[in-house]
């Protein structure tokens, strides 16, 4: 169900059918979150920009064939802020996010990240970035299935060398910020969807970083659950002052975003 | 690079990827090292286990039997379709003058005559010579005269001279090579055709023959079932079969008089058996330790007797038995005319011949006995001689047929394990040289019928048969491979020939070289196999666990990282299969020595005689170093199967894994 849809019939249904109270309420809504990204766009305008992307391509090989999924993307992420990239099934979005969060490297033009120029990095050095400065948050959460939550979030810990005790003691944290404590000696296949989303989210924050980058979140999750983790991205962002780069084609993330931004066809769209 | 205890963390949740595929690479390695681990521990443990039993039954020493090897043309004139030389020739003839101008003196000085037409010519016509040769090339040296017996004797007297294989250069040349000790190795002068068993003490003279055959069948080894029917003494060091030696008794001390003798418990049984009631030899190797003991506990002590009789002896007895044959064949001849004197066979064991009619005066009887003393003082006729002699048994031996050896594995096992100190039976030498001269009857048992010069210098110079003792079986081994040639290599290029003494050590060596063989074969196809399961798994379990490894990445892992987890995964494979292997080795070796240990090291203490011990014939050998090279072996091919796909998977861009979700 598209999340337009979805979301108009949570508006029915709380409106208890009257279809033009809830067509109301929702550009109210709407005209409400518009105006408070207006503020903050104008709020993150003169911030630090901490990641820019100049005219970025990235050409990947499927066998023979070649497929063009960035076409000279230019983009500037600033410190704080709450970006979403949108847009539609293989526009290049995801693409984009795994090159700004130093998993790949463009095929041409350049990723400036914290003063680095990602194609300059080696290998080591990229996943030292991918470690210590960003946090990775997946469609499919991607936690290991074998391991209790706690061990799960420590695992960033493990490839960061961080004390055991200091990294367990993160980890137990986190788990209580994300309301899972009760669940912290559980296996993942034992936890909802939601609570494994939060729990990964946690993992990404094991280290501390300076940047959340999230690659469709709430894909995979119901509404409620989506509501909760739109929360606590939210949360995350306000509490730790994180910066947060969400891929969604979740209406919701992209209106509580500030800022949100277009792919089609690889290439910024608006 | 990650920590070792967090990559354990991590390579331990790939335990629950593909369980059942584990379960097999497991089941199948394990079962291929448990089969190779339990052939190394039970063929060094039974290779040890044989090797001590051997040493203890060598008493400590690892015997090697040692001759001077002697040309054959020193030892005996060998015939020859080629006339010999004309120095040759005219040597013969000159010792055959010389020969009969002693004589010729000798029965001057006697008062008679010497009938130089009896001596045997050294040179005698060649039948199948060339016809058209001149007459001194048609003629081949007779082995058989006096003077091809002195020329041999020359030889070997020349040969003596210059020996460098004799006993003194044995001695040094085996201490250079460790030798600890040296053994004199004789065998008793006498044998079947001169000295009989008498069964019970009693003898069989009507079917005395001077023409006997042996006793038992005539296959090799069927002396240890007729040694002492057979009269087949060798003298051994104490030193060597004291072990063989039982604990003296009364009845031993009541019969000390005997020469004292080692028996086989198999030929013991067949002479001794109803009279002491022995029954024959039980197949449970823990029921024949009783048996052992038993029979031991019987004839400890107990004596027979055997007699001695000369050929000159046994050919009157021949010559009675024909005179009162011809006298039965002419008995209605009224023309025939009996002898003047007519003897009768002995009425006692080993007795003389009785005179049954004489009809000579009292001058022919001293004339004839006159004439019969000078043919002896001659050297022309032997003094007919006969003695009792008795035997001692002070130990009873249980040694292995060698001959039942290839009918069976069972047998052939036997074979290897046993003692064997020559054919025959044994004499204790230092008990025997223990007794009073009257009773070593030393001119039968010891004395050299070879008394030519040749022979006595070859004796002086030492060329005769030692045991040498080494403290190591490798000495031994490199002693004899170095220095000494094959009894049988007639073409011998050293100085000595040689061959492992008393027990197989050599033997244990050779199987531990071909099991070292079988090892190295069998080894690396182990591994290649093993490597190939392993490397198929873990080939499997990467692209199982792609994704998972591009999360890594993508939250942090560093290449290495990877790399470390895997290889710890890995490592805890090869051990899994290290210890499935040691296990499943452990356990049928142990299993088999639960099972079977207790009958082989019955069959062990009976084989080596070392009954009195409490020593154990293990299947376990330990061999903890090769098992360890094993292990690492294993452990090593594992690392070796996983570097392929391993590189691969670390080389992957995790964001291709991840997209292929």
């Amino acid at each position: 169900m598209p999340a337009e849809q979805q979301q108009v019939e949570e508006f029915l249904k709380l409106f208890e059918g009257n279809a033009e109270a809830a067509i109301l309420a929702i550009k109210q809504r709407q005209a409400s979150l518009a105006n408070a990204r207006s503020a903050n766009q104008r709020q993150f305008a003169n911030k630090e920009v901490i990641i820019s992307a100049h005219d970025v391509v990235k050409v990947h090989r499927r066998g023979k064939q070649q497929v063009e999924a960035l076409r000279g993307v230019s983009l500037e992420v600033h410190k704080g802020e709450f970006l979403a990239l949108t847009g539609a099934s293989g526009s290049g979005k995801s693409t984009l996010l795994q090159l700004l969060g130093g998993l790949d490297k463009p095929t041409s033009g350049s990723i400036v990240a914290y003063g680095a120029d990602i194609n300059g990095l080696k290998d080591a050095q990229l996943a030292e970035f991918r470690n210590r400065t960003v946090g990775f948050v997946f469609q499919f959460f991607y936690l290991q299935p074998f391991l209790q939550l706690q061990q799960n979030l420590e695992v960033p810990g493990m490839f960061a060398h961080t004390e055991r005790d200091g990294r367990a003691a993160a980890a137990k944290e986190l788990i209580a910020r994300v309301g899972l404590d009760a669940e912290h000696d559980r296996l993942p296949k034992e936890l909802s969807g939601g609570q494994i989303q939060r729990a990964a989210i946690a993992r990404a924050l094991l280290n501390g970083p300076k940047i959340l980058l999230a690659d469709e979140p709430t894909g995979n999750l119901d509404s409620v659950n989506s509501k909760g983790i739109i929360d606590l991205f939210q949360q995350v962002r306000t509490e730790l002052g994180m910066t947060v780069v969400i891929v969604t084609h979740n209406p919701e993330i992209a209106a509580v975003a500030d800022r949100e931004i277009t792919l089609a066809d690889g290439r910024v769209r608006s | 690079m990650i920590g070792l205890r967090d990559s354990l963390t991590l390579a331990r949740t790939k335990f629950y990827a593909r369980p059942v595929l584990l379960v097999l690479t497991l089941a199948v390695c394990g079962v291929l090292f448990g089969a190779l681990y339990a052939g190394v521990n039970m063929a060094s443990g039974a290779i040890a286990s044989a090797r001590a039993f051997a040493l203890a039954a060598s008493n400590g020493k690892y015997l090697v039997k040692v001759n001077p090897f002697i040309p054959p043309e020193v030892l005996t004139i060998v015939g020859s379709s080629n006339a010999p030389s004309a120095a040759l020739q005219a040597r013969l003839k000159a010792l055959q003058a010389d020969f009969i101008a002693e004589h010729k003196a000798l029965a001057k000085q006697l008062g008679t005559t010497f009938d130089e037409k009896s001596v045997p010519e050294p040179l005698v016509n060649n039948p199948y010579a060339n016809p058209t040769l001149p007459a001194d090339q048609r003629v081949t040296i007779n082995p058989n005269a006096p003077a091809a017996y002195a020329y041999v004797s020359e030889l070997q007297v020349d040969y003596a001279k210059t020996a460098k294989n004799g006993y003194d250069q044995l001695q040094a040349l085996a201490k250079s090579y460790g030798a600890t000790g040296f053994y004199e190795n004789t065998t008793a002068s006498v044998g079947f055709d001169t000295m009989q068993f008498l069964p019970g003490g009693k003898e069989d003279v009507v079917n005395l023959s001077n023409s006997r055959s042996p006793a038992g069948d005539a296959y090799f080894g069927a002396a240890f079932l007729s040694s002492v029917q057979n009269s087949e003494y060798t003298f051994v060091s104490s030193d060597l079969v004291g072990g063989y030696v039982l604990p003296e008794n009364d009845r031993r001390r009541a019969n000390d008089h005997g020469v004292p003798v080692i028996i086989t418990a198999a030929e013991a049984v067949k002479i001794f058996g109803t009279q002491y009631n022995i029954p024959s030899e039980p197949i449970a190797p823990k029921a024949r330790i009783a048996w052992l003991k038993d029979m031991q506990d019987k004839l400890n002590g107990i004596t027979y007797t055997s007699c001695y009789r000369n050929h000159a002896d046994l050919n009157q007895l021949q010559q009675i038995k024909q005179t009162a044959q011809e006298m039965a064949d002419h008995k209605n001849d009224a023309n025939y005319v009996k002898p003047q004197v007519i003897y009768g066979l002995p009425t006692t064991a080993c007795g003389d011949r009785v005179v049954v009619e004489d009809h000579r005066t009292a001058a022919v009887r001293a004339a004839e006995q006159h004439e019969a003393d000078l043919q002896v003082k001659l050297g022309a006729v032997e003094m007919p001689q006969r003695q009792l002699v008795t035997f001692t048994v002070v130990g009873v031996m249980p040694v292995q047929r060698q001959d039942e050896m290839y009918k069976s594995i069972p047998a052939f096992l036997a074979g290897i394990l046993s003692a064997n100190y020559d054919e025959g039976a044994i004499i204790p030498r230092q008990l025997y040289d223990k007794l009073p001269a009257a009773n070593r009857y030393g001119d039968i048992l010891t004395r050299s019928y070879d008394s030519t010069k040749g022979a006595q210098a070859m004796r002086a110079a030492g060329l005769g048969e030692h045991i040498v003792a080494f403290s190591t079986a490798q000495q031994a081994r490199k002693f004899i491979g170095e220095q000494t040639c094959d009894f049988a290599d007639f073409n011998c290029k050293k100085l000595f020939t040689g061959t492992a003494y008393a027990t197989n050590y050599l033997l244990f060596d050779d199987i531990q070289v071909l099991v070292t063989k079988v090892l190295g074969i069998a080894l690396p196809i182990a591994l290649g196999i093993a490597g190939l399961v392993v490397g198929f798994m873990m080939a499997r379990i990467m692209i199982d666990n792609r994704r998972e490894t591009a999360v890594f990445r993508a939250i942090g892992a560093k290449r290495r990282d990877i790399v470390s987890i895997y290889l710890m995964y890995t490592g805890m494979i090869a051990l899994g299969i290290v210890l499935a292997g040691l296990g499943l080795g452990w356990l049928v070796a142990g299993g088999l020595q639960a099972w079977f240990g207790g009958d082989i090291t019955a069959y062990a203490r009976v084989a080596y005689g070392v009954y009195g011990s409490h020593q154990v014939f293990s299947l376990i050998g330990g061999q903890v170093m090769l098992q360890c090279q094993i292990a690492a072996g294993i452990v090593a091919i594992c690392l070796v199967a996983v570097s392929l796909p391993l590189v691969r998977n670390v080389r992957r861009n995790p964001i291709d894994d991840m997209r292929d979700e």
